[in-house]
């Protein structure tokens, strides 16, 4: 059986910018496949806690993520509310893009801690949930500003 | 030629968390490879501060299951802090721990992925190390990929006139308009000018018909012209289809090997 026959192929790129697009496209579906480690929201000490895999297609600088940005049900939670955790080391979202020295792996699960308050009153037993992230490459692939905008989301359920 | 698998050809299971690298090498064994390409950032445990007992490890499962590392993979990233770009001096010092990590897994080739745009700063960065390469025994494969034109660095490779500054081609040079990522479909003559610089190659595959084949790849003809030539080198065939869809990578790696053993042996 053909496992990608060519007429499913993406389509020809025409130019540099043409193919920019259709890597943030094929990237950003990679990482959408693999996003959702879990697809249970848990209570977690003081918030809630969600479990991600590394959208990217290697390991990667924690650094690398300039902006996560976390929606519940449409809810945007705040970025001073939202943190991320890898092998136990947890740090507010907007210190990673420091973080040059911390590792995130290929496909390695993260734990995010949603610490907003006023989830409680959002959180249903389904959720939409959107995770934005900005990721930049460390070295070109030619996408604009070499940055990667991951735009992602995944249902999750919650037992109240 | 020797002939292998990236363990990148695994990427499906390993970026869904369903293979490690252990995994990975056994796979490849099992599928009759000569040899693997191990990728850094994709594979080694504890990256970018692995333990000497992993890399052990994994060289010694290598060796035990009767194949090499053909070639080490890895990236040279200038924008790994968000403050600021890497210094010359910070570049040169991963790359002289890159040489001797690649030498302690017992690959021949390294292929640093690097921007190198101008190409007169891939001279200079490579002149820098070249006397930790020749310590190492290391060659530094530089990987020529889509949409580069093949002549992309002869200059270069002419420039720093070195047996330990290799070439590296990867097959999208020459695939076919309908494959991803393709801009310029290039001749296939323009593969023979690069033969004396090839080390180590990467057989590119997106996708294949009922057949087998890499519709989109000239399978065939690269692997003779390489022959032809009388490359003593190693291929490494590297699936990327694990990007569109989610297939198991085991199938599509044994599918890949037997197309490089059709045209390769």
């Amino acid at each position: 059986m053909p496992i990608e026959t060519p007429h499913r192929a993406p389509r020809t790129n025409r130019d540099q910018a043409d193919r920019a697009k259709q890597g943030i496209r094929v990237f950003s579906g990679l990482g959408q496949r693999d996003l959702l480690a879990s697809n249970r929201l848990e209570t977690a000490g003081p918030g809630w806690r969600m479990l991600i895999r590394n959208p990217w297609y290697t390991g990667t600088h924690l650094s690398t993520v300039t902006s996560m940005r976390i929606t519940v049900n449409g809810h945007p939670v705040p970025e001073e509310n939202t943190l991320i955790s890898l092998r136990g080391q947890t740090l507010p979202i907007a210190c990673a893009k420091a973080m040059h020295e911390l590792w995130w792996g290929m496909g390695e699960v993260a734990e995010l801690f949603l610490t907003d308050p006023a989830l409680s009153g959002v959180l249903a037993e389904k959720n939409v949930v959107n995770i934005d992230i900005d990721m930049r490459t460390t070295f070109s692939y030619g996408f604009p500003d070499d940055t990667l905008p991951y735009r992602l989301t995944g249902e999750m359920e919650f037992e109240k | 030629m020797k002939l292998g698998l990236s363990l990148y050809s695994f990427g499906a299971d390993v970026h869904a968390g369903r293979m490690d690298v252990y995994d990975a090498i056994r796979a490849a064994a099992e599928i009759g490879c000569d040899g693997v390409e191990i990728i850094a950032e994709q594979h080694i445990p504890g990256w970018p501060n692995p333990s000497l007992d992993d890399l052990t490890a994994i060289r010694e499962l290598v060796a035990s299951l009767g194949m090499e590392i053909f070639c080490f993979s890895c990236y040279f990233g200038r924008n790994v802090r968000s403050d600021r770009p890497q210094t010359q001096d910070e570049m040169v010092h991963h790359a002289k721990r890159m040489i001797a990590m690649t030498s302690y897994l017992g690959a021949k080739v390294m292929r640093p992925a690097f921007n190198a745009s101008p190409v007169g700063i891939l001279v200079d960065y490579v002149t820098s190390v070249l006397p930790a390469l020749e310590k190492y025994g290391v060659i530094w494969g530089v990987e020529l990929h889509a949409p580069h034109p093949p002549e992309y660095y002869l200059e270069a490779l002419e420039a720093v006139d070195s047996p330990w500054f290799r070439l590296v081609p990867d097959f999208s040079c020459w695939q076919g308009p309908n494959a991803p990522g393709q801009i310029h479909p290039n001749e296939l003559s323009t593969f023979e000018p690069l033969l004396e610089y090839t080390v180590h190659c990467h057989a590119k595959a997106h996708m294949f018909d009922e057949n087998g084949d890499e519709p989109n790849t000239p399978y065939r003809e690269l692997m003779g012209m390489l022959a032809d030539h009388g490359f003593d080198g190693s291929v490494a065939g590297e699936y990327e289809g694990w990007f569109i869809k989610d297939v198991p990578s085991e199938r599509t790696a044994r599918t890949l090997f037997a197309l490089l053993e059709k045209h390769g042996r």
